[in-house]
């Protein structure tokens, strides 16, 4: 079966470096530079992760998270926050994300991050 | 050679020789134990003597000379480097040192620097050195100490140490210091130590050597222990049974728990009770009543019934009980004589002797004493009959008492008694050996009488006597006395000394060897000898030799063998008088032809046997007959014949009566002997009643002794209590304080100088009178006679008596009498002590009101406040103290009336005084401005409290006024001075451009300016208590009173920004800043401004804002870009070498520019104060770790080199504080190009860590130390120029520390380096 990631993230260059970061075969992967439609997203495409910034329009990467897991029919989708905000870690572990990346990262640590929860 | 020194000796080597080297040192007294021991050496004994002798050195020694006569082997005196062989003896020279090397002697000078003289000590030595085990030191008499280290030496080498016996010794200070020190193997007489010599080589050559060699070592401490009983008892122990007596002293040794007989002997020595203990030990009194009761019916039966037949009443019945140990054997035998002979008894005379040579025994026995349990052989009937019970013990009968004699009495040593029917020696021989047994048997034939008996105990026999006793009953152990007329025993004082054995021979009795010589001997002796009789001093007869028949004829009457009554008569005559001679002169004696009728004649000669202990006397008969020439003619002759034959017949005549004569003489003579022999023994008797009263004496003597020094010691009392008494008396009289001693009518017994001196009277006028009486009865002391009374009849112990009274020569005097009884005289007694306390107490007194007024006059002089006395209406100066006399500018007023004295003062004052005078009413004033003169003669005004009184009264009128004046205007002054700094300080609060206050240190505001007033538009009642804190910006509320609770609490100025409300409903902020205003090093008050920075402040938050979302919003294209160049570096090839690396150097760049930014927003973070921490325990040692490896990832060529661990939790921000030692480590790596080289140090205190940074860079200079770690500061060096960086680094280190509540500090040396600390707090 493919796996599905969402990516969302206001800043397009960066949208399309993690697109072509993570594309690789049998993989489906979804970018939005906006989170308010989170939900139809996930329903639409059923994925395994979602990578979201958490400054975001118009709702903000933190509610937006929130709105997913608010259903538990959502539980298996790996969550990762990015975010250039040095509390990252905290909020991360408030929301109940799956783990996080503190912007500027390192290429091999997003890879080795992602792999690690569409492995689990 | 090299000459020998004896303080270095030359190395020893060990001797190759086999054969024993004996060394013998003798000192003082030597010679003769020299001489003992050298003729006792045998040829080829295989061993080699050294004598070492301490000699005068200046004296050529003889010692050679002299022993060589001695000697049976040669002698030789000593030359150097001479060699040792066997059978030689070898003696020292007189002024050298002997030394032993490998077989050879060598001499050496004898230090002449010591008066003693250590040769034995210094050859000993040597010799354990070199020959060890085949060492022997033999060391004799001497006055000195030499030769105990010697034969340590010896003896630690494995060789023998023997010394000479001290009895012999004629200086045994020398053996003796040998044997005190234990190191003495052997003690033994100086004939017998070669023969111990011989025993010891052979013990040493035989394969079993050693054994044999302990059991001699054994064999001599047995022997020592047995010298040291004899030496205390008298009683030697050598020849009693072995194994018996040494079994008992291994049971003392099992007593003491003493391991070896060593020790034991050495315990033994040093202990006389254990000598004591031994020897009673060793005496096994074992004993009963009526032991083998058969024995006593024999005796009853057979033995009495015999001996008494002979009796007669004046012939005693003698029995010796011979060891009888405790009496019971004794007692035993004497009351079966009594059942024997029953009331008969007064007819006989009975005599039972009992002795032993335990002290003790006897003892018991002479009481005749026994318990219940020592009479078990007794019937009831017999203890009934003999026997008187008293509290339980039971006492033998008069009557059988009477009968026995006892004394102490060694048999073996003592002299016997003599003519015995019995003696009974029971369990007595069983402890000796042979040797000794056949000694006592000896004695014990000796002692019996003629037909007399001896008693043995059940295992004892006389086989080792069988040619004196017969068996008389087997079964009950009765020997008969044989008679064999041998001389006596063998009796001497001391039989031998215990430390010699084998000096008699007991083999005579054994098998007689015959040879074909002594064949030819007798053959020859008895065919041509003439027959021959020996005799003893008695004249009896010893041996008869040859055919003696034809002179001897047994005479009638009673057997005897005595000569002179068995020869011939004829011959009876001669022999006498020619055996009398050679008694006399000891000289062969010849009788020529005596007519023995028939013709035949005979010559008699006596010849003395000398070199005999006792003298003995051999007698030779020789036969010749007579020619009978006669019978040829006898008519010739007839007239001559006839004469003849007339004188024949008178001569044979006169020869019958010479011979009846001498008959008579010889009966007188032999009756002399017998009672002279009768007199022997009764002295005997005498000796042993002697005895006993002997120790009735001494215990009398131990009596009067004890009496004696009783008396000494009461004399010696008598003496001391009159010493006492003289002391006693000279220190009364000495006394200063007076005493009367009265008796029990209370008249005066005794009288001291004192007292005669204090109240002036004479010594003859006081004493015997009553002490009421004396001085004209002027002693009616009151309350005196009460006193004494209560003394007397002892309702006190004691009293004292204080009285005022007029004594008639002294008048009013104030006296302590103290009253005492005394208690020990006969009669009692009453010490009177009189204590005159007049003086003392008057003198007490006095002191007392000077005392006071002393203090007073101080307390006056020193007080600071101003006091004087005005005396009378006018108020003229009695007194002013220097208080006043200062506060009125030292002027003397004293005797000067007030209005001259002080002539500026003005009315209204004088005034003061003179009313409080005349209404007698005190004035008080307080802060009463006067004007007075100071020093220089200026009027100056003065701030007075002034109190004033009147005093005394005279007449209705005070005797004057006490004024007490306080100068309080430096007080005033300091009062109005504060309150004008104050007006001031609020003048300059009023004029500065900001607000203003002042507040107490409570917290009370005491001032606003008009400024806040203008700005919060309230007025002050409103904000005088918390109003102000209402017009706080609610967000800055808590921090607000934070601070200013702090800076109250600590006293140390604050400074904080906040907001306030302003009357136009705005909040604008303001910067607080205030300070104490102290006064007496206490707060006084607070000085505090509010400066309005608003504008400022809204600016830099702008700042900060644009900082912040600027490095923000640059994070995100950075991200993109990093990622791109990663990308591009992945995907390029091995192959483009240029391009990775241009892509490696971007990436880099990107790097710093992410680290740039992130410092940047950290900064406006800081000062936003929301850097934001996140506070765990964390792993310190872990942080630092990683820190360096991480630093280490960066810059590979360092070596960081990190010291310390630590134990303690740290609570922090993991991540901040990594970010701390990066930076911190970084600037290290940085700021040290050349030397590559970084220590890392952690230090662990009780609350707090330090870790410390060095490096070895380029250093800081010192005016730029402080400002490092301020914001946007970058070190201004030259050197320094070529680093990069914002100069936020150490900002934001320092900020961070800071919120661990931790400090931050450098220390450095331009040119050498720097080292950054930091401190953070641990748990505890």
């Amino acid at each position: 079966m493919e796996q599905c990631i969402l990516i969302y993230e206001d800043d397009r260059d960066l949208l399309e470096l993690c697109k072509i970061i993570l594309t690789s075969p049998g993989r489906v992967i979804k970018t939005f530079s906006r989170c308010e439609n989170i939900i139809s997203d996930v329903e639409q495409f059923h994925p395994d992760l979602i990578l979201m910034d958490l400054w975001i329009p118009e709702i903000g990467g933190k509610r937006a998270i929130e709105l997913v897991k608010e259903d538990k029919e959502n539980d298996h989708i790996a969550v990762i926050l990015f975010s250039a905000n040095a509390e990252i870690e905290q909020i991360s572990d408030d929301l109940g994300a799956d783990d996080f990346l503190k912007k500027p990262f390192d290429l091999m640590n997003f890879r080795k991050t992602v792999e690690k929860h569409l492995c689990n | 050679m090299a000459p020998f020194d004896p303080q270095n000796p030359p190395e020893k080597q060990l001797s190759a020789n086999k054969f024993l080297v004996v060394g013998i040192g003798a000192s003082a007294g030597g010679l003769d134990a020299f001489k003992k021991i050298v003729s006792s050496i045998e040829p080829n004994s295989g061993m080699a003597f050294i004598l070492v002798q301490h000699l005068q050195p200046e004296h050529e020694s003889i010692l050679p000379h002299i022993l060589e006569k001695f000697s049976k082997i040669p002698i030789i005196a000593i030359r150097d480097n001479m060699k040792v062989e066997p059978d030689h003896i070898y003696i020292i020279p007189s002024d050298k040192l002997l030394i032993a090397t490998d077989g050879v002697l060598k001499l050496g000078k004898r230090p002449t620097y010591t008066r003693q003289n250590r040769a034995i000590d210094v050859f000993f030595t040597s010799l354990a050195e070199v020959h060890r085990g085949e060492a022997i030191g033999v060391l004799l008499s001497g006055r000195d100490e030499d030769g105990t280290q010697g034969l340590h030496a010896i003896k630690a080498h494995g060789g023998l140490a023997i010394v000479q016996d001290l009895e012999s010794a004629q200086f045994p200070k020398m053996p003796e210091s040998a044997i005190q020190a234990e190191v003495v193997d052997l003690v033994l007489a100086p004939e017998h130590i070669f023969r111990q010599l011989v025993q010891i080589k052979q013990a040493l050559e035989d394969s079993s050597g050693k054994q044999k060699l302990e059991n001699i070592l054994e064999e001599n401490l047995f022997e020592q222990i047995y010298g040291l009983l004899l030496l205390r008892k008298d009683v030697d122990f050598t020849f009693y049974k072995q194994t018996t007596v040494r079994r008992r002293i291994i049971r003392r040794m099992g007593h003491l728990k003493l391991e070896s007989i060593g020790h034991y002997l050495h315990y033994l020595k040093e202990n006389k009770e254990e000598q004591d203990l031994l020897f009673q030990d060793m005496l096994i009194p074992v004993t009963e009543f009526f032991r083998d009761p058969n024995t006593f019916d024999f005796l009853r039966g057979s033995i009495y019934p015999y001996l008494l037949e002979h009796k007669s009443s004046t012939q005693p019945l003698r029995i010796w009980i011979v060891g009888c140990s405790t009496g019971q054997e004794v007692y035993s035998m004497a009351i079966s004589l009594f059942e024997f002979l029953g009331d008969d008894i007064q007819q006989y005379k009975i005599q039972i002797f009992a002795t032993d040579i335990s002290e003790k025994a006897i003892t018991k026995a002479k009481s005749g004493q026994y318990s219940k349990k020592e009479l078990k052989g007794i019937s009831q009937q017999r203890l009934g009959q003999f026997f008187t019970e008293s509290e339980g013990k039971f006492t033998i009968d008069k009557k059988i008492r009477n009968l026995c004699i006892f004394a102490v009495h060694n048999f073996l040593k003592d002299p016997p008694f003599a003519r015995m029917d019995i003696i009974s020696c029971r369990n007595v021989l069983i402890y000796m050996n042979s040797f000794l047994q056949q000694k006592a048997f000896t004695i014990f034939h000796y002692a019996l009488a003629e037909k007399g008996f001896l008693l043995l105990g059940r295992s004892e026999t006389t086989l080792n006597a069988s040619d004196l006793f017969f068996v008389y009953d087997k079964k009950n152990k009765i020997y008969s006395r044989k008679r064999v007329p041998e001389n006596a025993p063998k009796l001497s004082g001391k039989t031998h000394t215990p430390l010699s054995k084998n000096r008699m021979s007991i083999k005579s009795h054994l098998g007689k060897t015959e040879d074909f010589q002594r064949n030819a001997d007798n053959v020859l002796l008895s065919k041509y000898t003439p027959p021959a009789l020996i005799v003893n001093d008695h004249f009896d007869i010893v041996q008869f030799r040859g055919a003696t028949s034809k002179f001897l004829q047994p005479s009638p009457g009673k057997a005897s063998l005595n000569v002179l009554k068995m020869v011939l008569e004829g011959l009876a005559f001669e022999l006498r008088s020619a055996l009398h001679k050679v008694k006399k002169s000891h000289q062969p004696f010849l009788k020529q032809d005596i007519p023995l009728g028939g013709g035949r004649l005979v010559t008699l000669e006596v010849l003395p046997l000398l070199n005999t202990i006792e003298p003995y006397f051999l007698i030779l008969f020789i036969e010749r007959l007579q020619p009978l020439l006669l019978d040829d003619n006898k008519e010739q002759l007839d007239g001559k014949t006839k004469r003849i034959l007339q004188l024949e017949k008178e001569l044979s005549r006169l020869r019958e009566d010479m011979h009846a004569i001498s008959e008579d003489q010889e009966a007188v003579t032999e009756e002399l002997q017998s009672a002279n022999e009768e007199l022997l023994s009764d002295s005997e008797e005498l000796q042993s009643l002697n005895e006993e009263l002997e120790t009735s004496a001494e215990e009398l003597q131990s009596a009067n002794e004890e009496l004696l020094t009783v008396n000494h010691e009461l004399s010696e009392r008598n003496e001391q209590l009159s010493e006492y008494r003289q002391l006693t008396e000279s220190i009364i009289d000495t006394l200063h304080e007076s005493f009367l001693i009265l008796n029990d009518s209370f008249k005066i017994k005794s009288v001291n100088a004192a007292f005669l001196k204090h109240f002036h009277c004479l010594q003859n006028e006081v004493l015997g009178k009553l002490v009421f009486d004396i001085q004209g009865r002027g002693w009616n002391i009151p309350g005196l006679k009460a006193s004494l009374l209560k003394v007397q009849k002892k309702e006190v112990s004691s009293i004292d008596l204080e009285v005022s009274f007029v004594f008639p020569v002294l008048g009013l005097r104030d006296i302590c009498f103290n009253i005492q009884p005394i208690e020990q005289s006969s009669e009692p007694l009453y010490l009177l002590a009189i204590d005159d306390l007049t003086d003392r107490k008057l003198n007490e007194r006095n002191q007392i009101l000077a005392r006071e007024r002393q203090t007073y006059y101080d307390f006056f002089m020193q007080t600071p406040a101003a006091i004087c006395i005005l005396k009378g209406p006018s108020c003229t100066f009695e007194f002013a103290n220097p208080a006043f006399i200062h506060l009125i500018g030292q002027r003397d007023p004293i005797g000067m009336a007030l209005a001259d004295a002080l002539s500026e003062l003005e009315d209204k004052y004088l005034k003061i005084f003179d009313n409080v005078f005349h209404t007698k009413t005190p004035y008080v004033g307080k802060e009463i401005p006067v004007l007075l003169k100071n020093k220089e003669g200026r009027l100056e005004r003065k701030y007075l409290n002034i109190t004033c009184q009147i005093f005394g009264d005279i007449g209705g009128q005070p005797e004057g006024l006490m004024v007490f004046v306080y100068d309080i205007t430096g007080l005033v002054r300091a009062q109005s001075q504060i309150r004008e700094n104050e007006a001031n300080l609020r003048r300059i609060l009023e004029a500065l451009p900001v607000m203003t206050w002042t507040n107490r240190n409570d917290g009370m505001i005491t001032f606003y300016n008009k400024k806040w007033y203008r700005y919060t538009g309230v007025n002050f009642d409103e904000q005088k208590w918390s109003g102000w804190k209402s017009i706080i910006h609610p967000e800055d509320y808590k921090n607000t009173l934070r601070a200013f609770k702090r800076a109250i609490d600590s006293g140390e100025p604050f400074e904080i920004e906040n907001r306030y409300l302003g009357a136009d409903g705005k909040y604008r902020w303001h910067l607080n800043r205030a300070i104490p205003i102290f006064y007496d090093e206490q707060i006084n008050m607070w000085v505090g401004t509010a400066t309005d920075i608003h504008e400022q402040k809204i600016s830099e938050q702008k700042k900060d804002e644009f900082l912040s979302i600027a490095s923000h919003e640059m994070k995100t294209p950075l991200t993109t870009a990093t990622a791109y160049l990663q990308l591009i570096e992945q995907n390029l090839g091995p192959a483009e070498g240029a391009t990775r690396l241009y892509a490696g150097k971007a990436l880099a760049s990107m790097n710093r520019l992410t680290e740039l930014i992130a410092e940047l927003l950290d900064v406006s973070k800081i000062q936003h104060g929301k850097l934001s921490y996140l506070v765990k325990d964390i792993d310190f040692n872990e942080l630092i770790d990683e820190a360096i490896e991480s630093i280490h990832y960066v810059a590979p060529d360092y070596r960081i080199v990190r010291t310390g661990w630590l134990t303690k939790k740290v609570k922090g921000d993991k991540e901040r504080l990594t970010q701390v030692l990066i930076n911190l480590l970084s600037n290290a790596v940085k700021y040290s190009p050349r030397q590559k080289e970084v220590k890392v140090t952690i230090e662990q205190r009780t609350d707090h860590l330090i870790v410390s940074v060095a490096d070895q860079g380029i250093g800081i200079y010192k005016d730029h130390l402080k400002k490092i770690f301020e914001r946007y500061y970058r070190v201004n060096q030259q050197d320094a120029i070529q680093f990069q960086g914002l100069g936020i680094g150490l900002y934001i280190t320092y900020e961070i520390i800071k919120r661990h509540g931790g400090k931050l500090w450098v220390e450095s040396t331009y040119g050498k380096g720097s080292t950054f600390y930091f401190s953070l707090p641990v748990k505890k």
